[in-house]
């Protein structure tokens, strides 16, 4: 167990100055033939730094929670998709279906036990849950089918559930991508679709933690293409199955990665050993001390930074809570770049 | 000359994609040409015997679950693997003709990576089993597993048939457009979101659908000469889409491999 | 270091100038011709005409909206043959390559105006800007029922440009986007907002007389209701009827320009149009052209991508709604074989050809709406040569043109209209006195182009291009990078609004109103910006 304290850098757990740490790591970069940069837990500054750093390493990019994005970036190229954001739906929605568990602190935002404040009638919302689960999209389906008004045998429970829906004015439908399957969200898009037909639907893609919606749009306007990203001859390629960071470094393709955790959501997942320069706070664990640690800035705490903001559903500045002259994701990213030997 | 050959030196070290190895592509190229050929960090040489030719035809010696994207987005020519390949095998695949004689993984002629459309064209054959999502959102073209599919097969399918001789995972055909798939395991009620329909009257279809399936897969036109349903849906979508159904014996196990 | 560009045709019709000369510069300004001093740089331009650098004054090159467009469709960018929605690096260089030198993204909704400055401040070579979109917002309803209405929505306006830092202010469909969350499905000039009971022309008339008041010079930038629809025509007329002599600028005028008349009920009127705008001054316009090829709608106008999404090619969308406007993506191929797309592509070209005022007409496709800004080099050669128009709608079917007049329209744009309506009058039009020209005291943004058999070549790859007095393209190749700057007014308000909009934020949406401002520390600085003055 290593845990980076309070100093600027450490080699393979030994503390050092900033500018030895940054050497380490440009030195250990420049070495690798299939470098990763992973993580991304970061500001939209630290995103693009990241972004050119991979571009003149050759690098991939992948974020660590970029399934639950992707997922739902899928939903919407595949079919289309009507969607709203929290703030939106707290003042107007009339009737909100959540779908699984989506985290609570969002959902509070939404003030569901009020009536929206924007809604001509004040009346009581009407809240409506659907568990996830292994039958989630099945059931969806026969709820589309039933939204269709189709001859279907369904469930009683749904059938109730499709009368209920129908009756919204402006009805929005919540869910986490983490916790759906890809054809689930597909069916509710689906869903919010059909429903749109008669009266008013959109749905409410929750984003996933590590700021993973604002470094996605960061990456788009950087680069055209959101996560897993391969830099080649300095041009973006977008493949979301060959350049995910977990399998490049379980399955031995990747032979370095710098991972890249401004926001203090851990270390890596994986127990391989691969080659490691880690950007994170001060107090991070990791298992074993990767070769070079620095300690970064926490964007919207100890310094100011662009991040999506789950409510406003935007990239927003987020002031810092309490300033620490640490260095940011970006300053640490672009002193390793500047530090790279030259082409 | 012939065909392009391609033999297997030892197992991949990781996961390799290898859309870049199109048949026509490759015909008339030297061995040189090929080796040097990369993909991802390694070049073909390296996992690779090559050995050139002159047509529009690549056989791969050997097979890997870590070969991906075998014949993904080909457009023309002939593959032949004798052996497994990995995920997104004929994904996107326009035309030409692919034969697995092993197992595929999930994808088979689904959708490209970051593309809305499966199959558009062309034939694919695999002799033994198929993972996730076969023929998902495939648009035109014939993709016939002789084994066994996983589930969501034909998922979402716009148009073309796609047959599984053995038997299906969950949600066959589910948001299914338009578009045949034939099921070659007897079953008896129809998959959420499907309807029993008619047999067309007079067994024209199928007896056309037959003719097609055996020139290229003798066991999945027999599959079709022992369709007794034929459902509808998916309902949750356009619903206009069918899947034929067997009545005869399931095929045991043990004659499903390659 | 002085720098002269010399023996090129110098048209700068600011100044009335048109003829073989030099231009210098030092600075990053134009100078006079010194006295006694050579020049540490020159370049030959014998034979090639020398402009200010290029404006566009309504281009959508960023934004969540836009950046979706990106997300959505990486199919179509992986093959190369769209430019619908470029990476922000590459929007600089291209327009950089084509002799632009500034350029305005026109629909920013003040609640996502942070990641819109972001994504300007990863735009190299030109100077970008802004404009606020407000129109949708129930705020805005709120104060127009207020007794300080008036003054009060004309702080808003001002508290709106101030906290995204932008130049001017924009209204997209007024109305409708509030009446869609209401399941309207169609919102016309006088149809009112539900519970709320104000028209498209009420908003018009209230956001019209605040941002007379706030002195911003950039008139109300509207985009009218209706767009697209058959017969549509009707509506723009009574807009600029509404208007009542007082500014406005009317967007893409050209999905405006619809009759109803012939076998498909669908035809050109663009020659109405274009008399209206003709005969009342207080109207500018920008055209908004149509050309062929696949592209991507990005709009604020929710309603209309709402109801337009099922035409989508490819077959996929993104409709967004917010607080305000919210947005819609919506991907779209314009076929030369279609009869719509063809009479579209001819009203266009009917509208900069028959508005006989090349100060009030301005040069835009609504990138990417109407086409990409990567066909301008195409539109620019159509409005200069007819023989190419002839050749051109000789490829289109028939019966399309025949619902339009434009095979019968003789004009060329000669290069002295070419300069005044890209370059000075979009100066004039957003308040900027340093730019669009070339006398001393002028920011030394040069375009050169030199004339060739392929005028689009000319136009896609300028010979030389100057941004503040540096070389950034030439031949097409660019140079280094480097950044310009982001325009936007500063107008000042009364304080109050603050605690209006932090009640109503914080009760209605659960967000502080302050958490929308952009944070300059955050896009490069005071450096990175610079304040067009509003009339005093
Ligand atoms: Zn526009």
């Amino acid at each position: 167990m290593f845990e980076l304290v309070d100093a600027e850098a450490a080699l393979d757990g030994r503390p050092a100055p900033l500018p030895q740490g940054i050497a380490a790591a440009a030195a250990l970069l420049a070495g690798a033939a299939a470098p990763v940069i992973a993580g991304l837990r970061t500001d939209a500054a630290g995103a693009v730094a990241a972004v050119a750093l991979a571009r003149r390493l050759g690098a991939v990019l992948d974020h660590a929670e970029s399934e639950a994005v992707l997922r739902d970036l899928d939903a919407m190229r595949i079919g289309g998709w009507i969607v709203t954001t929290p703030a939106q739906a707290r003042a107007f929605a009339d009737l909100v279906l959540i779908v699984g568990d989506p985290a609570p602190d969002v959902l509070a935002a939404l003030a569901l036990e009020r009536p929206p404040m924007l809604d001509a009638e004040q009346r009581p919302r009407r809240v409506l849950r659907l568990a996830a689960g292994e039958t989630l999209a099945v059931r969806l389906g026969l709820l589309r089918a039933l939204a269709k008004r189709r001859e279907v045998a369904a469930p009683h429970d749904l059938v109730t559930l499709a009368e209920a829906l129908a009756g919204a004015r402006y009805g929005v439908v919540v869910w986490s991508a983490a916790q759906l399957s890809s054809l689930a969200i597909e069916m509710l898009c689906g869903l919010i679709e059909d429903l749109s037909a008669a009266t008013r639907y959109a749905g409410l893609p929750l984003p996933a933690p590590g700021n993973a919606a604002g470094v996605a749009q960061a990456l788009g306007w950087e680069t055209g293409f959101p996560f897993r990203i391969a830099f080649r001859d300095g041009m973006p390629r977008h493949d979301p199955v060959h350049y995910e960071a977990t399998r490049m470094v379980a399955s031995g393709e990747a032979d370095a990665v710098l991972w890249l955790d401004a926001l203090g959501g851990g270390p890596p997942p994986w127990r391989k050993q691969v080659r490691l320069v880690a950007l994170a706070p001060p107090g991070t664990r990791f298992a074993d001390p990767p070769e070079v640690a620095l300690a970064v800035g926490r964007p919207g705490i100890d310094h100011a930074g662009a991040l999506f903001h789950p409510v406003a559903a935007a990239v927003l500045a987020a002031l810092p809570t309490a300033p620490l002259p640490r260095p940011t994701a970006a300053d640490l990213l672009g002193r390793i770049q500047a530090a790279l030997p030259a082409c | 000359m012939g065909a392009v050959v391609l033999r297997l030196k030892a197992p991949p070290p990781w996961p390799l994609d290898l859309a870049a190895l199109q048949p026509a592509a490759l015909a008339g190229k030297s061995a040189d040409e090929i080796a040097r050929m990369t993909l991802g960090r390694v070049a073909v040489g390296d996992v690779f015997a090559v050995s050139a030719g002159d047509a529009a035809e690549l056989v791969l010696q050997g097979g890997s679950p870590l070969l991906d994207c075998v014949g993904a987005g080909m457009q023309s020519g002939t593959l032949l693997v004798e052996g497994a390949v990995g995920a997104l095998a004929a994904a996107g695949l326009r035309g030409g003709r692919l034969e697995v004689r092993g197992d595929a993984g999930d994808h088979l002629g689904g959708a490209a990576p970051d593309s809305r459309m499966g199959m558009s064209g062309g034939v694919v054959l695999v002799r033994g089993n198929a993972g996730a999502r076969a023929g998902d959102r495939m648009r035109r073209g014939l993709l016939i597993v002789e084994g066994d599919a996983g589930p969501e097969a034909a998922g979402g399918m716009i148009a073309g048939t796609v047959a599984v001789c053995g038997a299906v995972g969950a949600a066959p055909g589910v948001l299914m457009r338009r578009g045949t798939l034939l099921l070659g395991t007897p079953a008896v009620a129809p998959p959420p979101g499907f309807i029993v329909g008619r047999l067309a009257g007079d067994g024209t279809f199928l007896r056309l659908l037959a003719r097609a399936l055996h020139a290229v897969s003798p066991r999945a036109g027999e599959c079709v000469a022992a369709v007794q349903h034929r459902w509808l849906g998916d309902l949750a979508a356009l619903g206009k889409g069918e899947i034929l159904v067997t009545g005869g014996q399931a095929i045991p196990q043990h004659q499903r491999s390659g | 270091m002085l720098t002269r560009i010399t023996g090129g045709r110098v048209i700068d019709p600011a100044h009335g100038r048109d003829g073989v000369g030099d231009v210098w510069f030092e600075d990053g300004r134009i100078v006079p011709p010194p006295t006694g001093r050579a020049a540490d740089a020159s370049y030959d331009a014998q034979g090639a005409i020398v402009l200010a650098g290029g404006i566009d004054i309504h281009s959508h090159i960023a934004g969540s909206n836009l950046n979706t467009a990106r997300l959505l469709l990486p199919d179509l960018r992986r093959d190369g043959s769209f430019d619908g929605a470029p990476a922000s690096f590459e929007i600089g260089r291209l327009y950089a390559q084509m002799g632009f030198s500034l350029v305005v993204e026109p629909a920013i909704s003040p609640t996502v105006a942070m990641q819109a400055q972001l994504e300007l401040a990863a735009i190299p070579f030109i100077d970008r800007a802004i404009l606020a979109v407000v129109g949708n917002e129930d705020f805005l309803f709120h104060l127009m029922r207020a007794d300080d209405g008036a003054n009060a929505i004309a702080d808003y306006v001002a508290r709106a440009l101030a906290g995204s830092r932008a130049l001017g202010v924009k209204c997209i469909n007024p109305g409708a986007a509030a009446a869609l969350k209401a399941n309207a499905r169609a919102f016309g000039l006088d149809d009112v907002v539900p519970r709320w009971g104000f028209s498209s022309r009420a908003i018009i008339h209230a956001l019209q007389q605040a941002v007379a008041t706030t002195g911003v010079v950039h008139p109300l930038h509207l985009h009218c209701s209706n767009l697209g629809l058959p017969g549509n025509v009707e509506t723009a007329l009574a807009t600029i009827e509404a208007a009542e002599g007082r500014p406005l600028h009317l967007a893409h005028l050209q999905f405006y320009a619809y009759g109803t008349e012939g076998p498909r009920k669908f035809s050109s009127a663009a020659p109405r149009l274009a008399e209206a705008v003709n005969r009342e001054k207080n109207i500018t316009v920008d055209v908004g052209q149509v050309m062929f090829g696949q592209t991507v709608t990005v709009s604020c106008d929710v309603l209309r991508q709402f109801n337009g999404r099922h035409s989508a090619h490819p077959r996929t969308w993104s409709i967004a709604e917010d607080i305000g406007n919210g947005g819609g993506v919506v991907p779209f191929r314009y076929r030369r074989t279609s009869f719509a797309n063809a009479v579209q592509f001819a009203a266009g070209l009917e509208l900069f050809l028959l508005i006989d005022d090349p100060t009030r007409v301005f040069f835009t496709t609504d990138h990417p709406n109407g086409a990409p800004f990567t066909t301008y080099p195409d539109l620019f050669a159509l409005l200069m040569d007819r023989e190419l128009r002839a050749q051109w709608l000789a490829t289109l079917p028939q019966e399309a043109v025949a619902m339009t007049t434009l095979p019968a329209i003789a004009r060329e744009y000669t290069w002295p209209e070419i300069a005044m309506m890209t370059r000075t009058a979009p100066a004039r039009l957003l308040g900027l006195v340093d730019r669009g020209h070339l006398a001393p005291g002028a920011r030394a943004d040069i375009a050169v182009y030199r004339p060739q058999a392929d005028r689009a070549a000319m136009f896609r790859h300028a010979a030389l291009v100057f941004k503040d007095g540096v070389l950034v393209a030439r031949d097409g190749e660019v140079t280094t990078p480097r950044f310009g700057r982001v325009l936007h007014s500063s107008p000042g308000f009364d304080r109050a609004i603050d605690t209006r909009l932090a009640g109503f934020f914080e009760d209605t949406y659960g967000v502080p109103h302050r958490a929308f401002d952009v944070a300059a520390e955050l896009v490069g600085g005071t450096e990175h910006f610079e304040v067009v003055p509003c009339r005093s």
